[in-house]
């Protein structure tokens, strides 16, 4: 058989078997065997170290950077009037993975007719995952960049809707965070759904949805 | 007695050749039993190895593992698919961003979602910073068992400004839960894509510090090298994946035999040992790092503009600004986050993590949970490995080859 009528070659089972460079054990040199050039040479390194940049912080008096992307402990955006904007929706309360959030609803003679009569977030629970201000339809719980959470005892980790309350200007950096990133693609002309009005799902195509969500 | 049960080795079991340097005597007749751990130092986290010693030789180690067991696969059950990345960050806690990504994957495979170049991109990014992350740990860590502490420091540098540049994507340092179904969590902003580009520019360089501090060492070259060989087959046999596999000379990385994210397309070596011992775990780990280097090169040169999440309502959180005005993207935000599944069906997804193959077998009934997670932790399963490495080795050997197996506790665990 020539070789081009030949069966091509089974394919390597791994398609990693091709040339891996081997990373070869050598033997110690004179100079390492007698140990003391080389440990010359790193407590030399190790010296000139000292003469270059901190790298560390000197951390209660000099204070990390804070960024609006840093995710401190979530808390309740206020109204100027000191009203929470929440609505008391729960998604947040449903989609905390730690189950941190616990919101009492009850109703209110404001236009929102909807409000938190408590909220509260336990912060010992808290992974400030930041779940919940993505999922906020009313940009009324975000991540302030308050990372540092002291307390005496247990009670003092847990923040009820007074504590959580902090005005929309300790808070901007952040909001216009969320706004810019969440925006994605706002006002895109194919933003629209489709002829029909709805959105199709194409993994449901030709198929019933499962029972379970009926 | 089932056959399960292993025979207590004594030393009248073992074969004649084991002399012990004794010169024929029998100066240890009677074995000593040491439990090492699971709050030891050099165990890693929380791993118990219950030891049979004759003199300084292990002549028995029996690792007990599930210490830090949390029942992450049974907890995935209740759980949300979503809500679910925030248990990955936590199993090997070195590298949280590797383990989202996996995860991400094979709950995309199975919704039949694609996240657009730019997400794929960002994705392949954070694996291999999460690998030099874990890697980093291993360094520093790995010179503190063998007597290199000063190692740590440098280790730990580079580490810190890691997770600086991980805290200007994420906003956390540590387990940031930031991938999203579909894409990810925010956009890398051109800013901290020349701050990442200096970080890798940097980091060879700082690689070759390490090897200067521990390559050359005598001290640290007796400690590791011949100890804790394998043969490739019986690491074949073992499950064994990783680095660890790789050390004793077969050449299997999933980014190369299984291509996922963007590795088809870059150019990086796989390096692999000639022996399987601790000392080329440690240089294959080592030449890893400055493949992974050569890769963030690559990708932050050449970094696809574009979406950063798929633009697919049915499976992603719509704009906020229309959740704020438009009931249409209201109901759509609630019932994304409330009732998101992924069709009936099974998967199994595997990614090279920084310490092997890193799987989760996925099924779905169609509801908002997972039927079933299984994960394919490769840390429990290297673990395997600890006993033909140990066994006729030195006590103080232990240290070394648990620091050059690099299994994290939380992941094993898990």
């Amino acid at each position: 058989m020539s070789p081009e009528t030949a069966a091509p070659a089974a394919p390597p089972r791994f398609a990693a078997a091709v040339a891996n460079p081997k990373v070869m054990q050598r033997s110690l040199t004179l100079n390492e065997k007698l140990f003391l050039g080389p440990f010359l040479k790193s407590l030399a390194y190790t010296f000139s170290r000292m003469f270059k940049k901190d790298v560390t912080r000197r951390y209660p008096e000099q204070k990390m950077e804070v960024t609006p992307t840093l995710h401190g402990v979530p808390v309740l955006v206020m109204k100027d009037d000191g009203s929470p904007r929440c609505v008391a929706c729960g998604l947040c309360e449903f989609v905390c993975p730690p189950r941190a959030i616990d919101i009492t609803p009850g109703e209110t003679d404001r236009p929102i007719e909807r409000e938190p009569k408590e909220f509260v977030i336990d912060m010992l629970r808290c992974i400030e995952c930041s779940y919940c201000e993505e999922v906020c339809p009313e940009e009324a719980i975000v991540m302030s960049s308050d990372y540092e959470v002291v307390g005496r005892r247990r009670e003092d980790f847990v923040w009820n809707l007074k504590k959580l309350l902090k005005p929309v200007e300790a808070l901007k950096a952040r909001i216009e965070w969320i706004r810019k990133t969440y925006k994605r693609w706002d006002g895109a002309a194919d933003l629209a759904p489709p002829e029909g009005g709805v959105y199709r799902d194409p993994r449901w195509a030709g198929k019933s949805k499962p029972a379970e969500h009926h | 007695m089932s056959s399960l049960t292993e025979k207590l080795v004594t030393v009248s079991d073992l074969p004649p050749q084991h002399d012990y340097g004794a010169g024929g005597r029998d100066l240890h007749a009677e074995p000593m039993e040491i439990s090492m751990g699971p709050q030891h130092p050099a165990t890693h986290g929380v791993l118990q190895c219950k030891l049979l010693l004759d003199g300084e030789k292990v002549i028995k180690i029996d690792p007990v593992v599930g210490y830090l067991h949390r029942g992450k696969e049974k907890h995935a059950e209740q759980m949300t698919y979503q809500q679910f990345f925030t248990l990955t960050d936590r199993l090997d806690y070195l590298q949280p961003l590797a383990n989202e990504v996996g995860w991400a994957l094979c709950v995309e495979k199975l919704a039949g979602i694609e996240a657009p170049p730019r997400a794929q991109a960002i994705r392949t990014i954070l694996c291999e910073f999460m690998r030099l992350s874990a890697h980093l740990v291993w360094a520093g860590i790995g010179g503190v068992d063998t007597g290199a502490v000063s190692m740590f420091m440098y280790a730990f540098r580079d580490r810190e400004a890691l997770f600086d540049l991980m805290d200007e994507l994420t906003g956390l340092r540590t387990n940031q839960e930031y991938l999203r179904i579909g894409g990810v969590g925010a956009d890398l902003t051109p800013e901290l894509v020349a701050k990442m580009r200096k970080w890798v520019a940097d980091f060879p360089a700082h690689v070759d510090e390490f090897e200067l501090l521990l390559t050359g060492n005598r001290i640290f070259h007796e400690r590791m090298r011949g100890v804790g060989q394998i043969t490739a087959q019986q690491a074949i046999d073992l499950g064994v994946t990783g680095p660890c596999l790789r050390a004793t000379g077969v050449g299997v990385d999933l980014r190369r035999a299984r291509p996922y994210l963007l590795y088809p397309q870059l150019e990086f070596d796989v390096p692999v040992g000639t022996r399987g011992d601790a000392f080329d775990r440690y240089l294959v780990r080592i030449e890893e790092m400055r493949q992974s280097a050569k890769i963030l090169a690559q990708l932050l040169d050449h970094l696809p503009a574009g979406d950063w999440i798929a633009k697919d309502f049915k499976n992603v959180l719509p704009p906020k600004g229309r959740v704020y005005t438009s009931m249409e993207e209201m109901i759509h935000q609630f019932k994304t986050v409330t009732e998101w599944c992924p069709p009936k069906g099974e998967v199994y997804l595997a990614t090279e993590a920084a310490n092997g193959e890193l799987g989760y077998y996925l099924m779905s009934a169609g509801a908002s949970h997972p039927y079933r997670v299984k994960i394919r932790s490769p840390s429990f399963i290297n673990l395997q490995a600890l006993k033909p490495m140990t066994l006729g080795s030195y006590f103080s050997d232990i240290v070394a080859i648990i620091a050059s197996l690099h299994f994290i506790m939380g992941e094993c665990d898990r």
